[in-house]
């Protein structure tokens, strides 16, 4: 079986190019695949730990907890209800703006 | 595992009362046309319900910790955050809720919206279980993006949605992969089991660190510590000013609460490890939020890094709580965490009624520049005064709630022999007195004079309207004299509000009372 460090690393690798997306790009829309990127690797994370974590029950042979598994459906779930209300506020800024350049949000600042 | 009950329920009833009114406001929506459609139904649905909610937490309020569907703790502590939150968003709906009738588009959702940040605020203070925390966190979390972004005509308010959302949504995954190490290191997701998984294993010391810092940077964010509070400034600026109202109070009495949660249940046996790290952050947000609130000449925008800076304050009181043995805590008056909640109790009618000045006053003169302040004293004098007994008790002067919660917080912190913290926090309080006081005396003794409050006044020649008087509505008459009368007593030393955070805080340290 792969061992469990091989699935953290590449968690944390996938983690990590979706922190640089999300902190460098200056576009929106980028910075929030940025962020997809960066729950996907936490998911990674979860379901890993979950498989290699203390799950069989030694007298039946049966998995017997969930939990990581279903937290990384919630994170799925969220994932997709912050999508959804990330691009409903990007195009509301885009509808005033015509455009969605981070650098050119710059009517707060002080 | 015990299933569902009919008495778990009980426990739960807020949060189902809470859930009945904004369903209820949803359904009357969908049967009313927007155009003869006030929004002033939903506004009083969304108080009397608010208010409804109160009863059953009050009765909680002294209740013996349990927990209600198997995440939900109902302790103390938990109550007690939520008689606050409940509190304050009352009076932001009292207060705030014509002037987002009047702004808005689709009423009825936003008075939704409003019930359900409620309800996730609710559920994250009593979690104790990493899915719900993070599930009640992001409900809380994204009703926020929206409600910031809710006037989307407005380009400031879209744009501060926009940028919250983005700098939230970052800092949400940054404390979500802190969650997974913590559940990879003990194999729980259960706060209680995550503790004594790190209690009965020390050598998972080295994951502690990482794992605290990772969880710390979303709750940060939360509670706009430094240097996690860049967006605060520019979404409390841009944000309608009763959805700022409550971002600045109860949104962060629950990133206090949640942060309280996780580091003492869940990572109390390593408190060696985080203490210095919040001393630093509490230090450092202290000292930015007062030294950039010294140069902004926006009334809002120094309002939103004094709260930065009041977060660094209140930090204190995480640090001093643990930093003694058990059994010392016991004789103490000041634990730190109770001067915490009493600080958050205090500070949430003090800010609710700042920024509820700011919205009169905007609303009036179309902009919160300090130069709309100008001899507020003479056009609402009603305005000016609760405004003056506000900034005193953001000042921390005796007498007013503002100064309870230093007292507590700092007395914790030379009780625990935090000396150098105490002192460092003594001269930011006397930093901040300069931006307070200054708004002070424009207000009173304005030298600027007359018409040049709003540029587009002066400039249409009508420069008399700045000494006429300014108009208040009744709900905000009744609003701001609750959060004057509240921000008083609090000053004179209430002995039931100190008991209930007495009592709370001692059972989360699991004394007893």
């Amino acid at each position: 079986m792969v061992p469990l460090s091989w699935y953290l690393v590449l968690a944390a690798f996938v983690f990590s190019c979706g922190l640089y997306g999300a902190l460098v790009r200056r576009n929106a829309i980028a910075v929030l695949m940025g962020i997809e990127l960066m729950l996907n690797g936490v998911n990674i994370n979860l379901v890993a730990f979950w498989r290699y974590g203390d799950i069989i029950d030694k007298a039946t042979q049966q998995v017997v907890r969930l939990d990581g598994q279903i937290f990384a459906l919630f994170v799925i779930a969220v994932a997709a209800a912050e999508a959804a209300v990330g691009l409903a506020l990007i195009i509301s800024i885009y509808r005033n703006r015509k455009t969605v350049s981070l650098d050119q949000m710059d009517l707060l600042k002080g | 595992m015990n299933a569902i009950s009919v008495t778990s329920l009980g426990s739960l009833m807020p949060e189902i009362i809470l859930l009945i009114g904004g369903l209820l406001i949803l359904i009357l929506d969908t049967a009313m046309s927007e155009e003869n459609d006030s929004g002033r139904g939903y506004m009083a649905i969304a108080v009397v319900f608010l208010l409804a909610a109160i009863v059953p937490v009050y009765l909680l309020l002294n209740t013996k910790p349990h927990t209600a569907l198997m995440v939900v703790d109902v302790d103390p502590f938990a109550v007690f955050m939520k008689f606050t939150i409940y509190i304050g968003m009352a009076l932001v709906a009292i207060t705030g809720g014509s002037f987002m009738n009047q702004h808005v588009k689709g009423r009825g959702e936003f008075w939704t919206l409003f019930m359900f940040v409620t309800i996730a605020m609710s559920l994250a203070v009593s979690a104790n279980n990493l899915i719900l925390l993070f599930l009640s966190i992001e409900f809380l979390s994204i009703t926020s993006y929206l409600l910031v972004g809710f006037i989307r005509e407005d380009q400031r308010s879209s744009e501060a949605g926009v940028k919250y959302f983005l700098y939230g949504s970052v800092a949400s995954s940054i404390m979500l992969y802190g969650m997974s190490m913590l559940y990879g290191a003990t194999g729980s997701l259960m706060l209680v089991d995550i503790g004594k998984g790190f209690a009965a294993n020390k050598d998972l010391g080295t994951l502690v660190l990482p794992a605290v810092l990772l969880v710390l940077v979303g709750l940060g964010f939360k509670t706009s510590l430094a240097p996690f509070h860049q967006w605060a400034p520019d979404t409390y600026e841009g944000a309608p000013t009763p959805v700022t109202a409550y971002l600045s109070t109860a949104s962060k009495t629950v990133g206090f609460a949640v942060i309280v949660r996780v580091l003492l249940i869940g990572l109390g046996s390593f408190s060696h490890e985080w203490v210095p790290i919040l001393a630093g952050l509490s230090i450092f947000t202290m000292t930015v939020g007062n030294l950039v609130a010294l140069r902004q000449t926006s009334v809002k925008r120094t309002l939103a890094y004094s709260s930065v800076a009041q977060a660094g304050y209140i930090l204190m009181g995480l640090v001093a709580v643990v930093s003694s043995t058990q059994g010392d805590l016991k004789t103490l008056a000041m634990n730190g965490l109770n001067g915490l909640m009493i600080y958050l109790f205090a500070y949430l009618f003090t800010n609710v009624g700042a920024f509820m000045v700011v919205m009169a006053v905007e609303a009036f003169t179309g902009g919160s520049d300090i130069s709309a302040f100008e001899n507020l004293s003479r056009r609402s004098p009603a305005l000016a005064w609760s405004m003056f007994i506000f900034l005193l008790s953001l000042t921390g002067i005796p007498l007013t709630g503002g100064f309870m919660g230093k007292f507590f917080v700092f007395g914790a912190a030379v009780q625990h022999q935090y000396y150098w913290l105490t002192a460092i926090a003594l001269i930011n309080t006397g930093i901040a007195g300069f931006y307070y006081l200054n708004i002070i005396r424009a207000m009173f003794f304005g030298t600027s004079g007359i018409g040049t409050y709003a540029g587009e006044v002066a400039a249409s020649g009508e420069g008399t309207v700045a000494t006429s008087a300014m108009s208040i509505s009744i709900p905000i008459q009744i609003g701001l004299v609750i959060c004057v009368i509240a921000t008083v007593w609090i000053g004179l030393y209430p002995p039931s509000v100190i008991e209930w955070a007495n009592n709370a805080s001692r059972t989360l340290l699991g004394l007893g009372s």
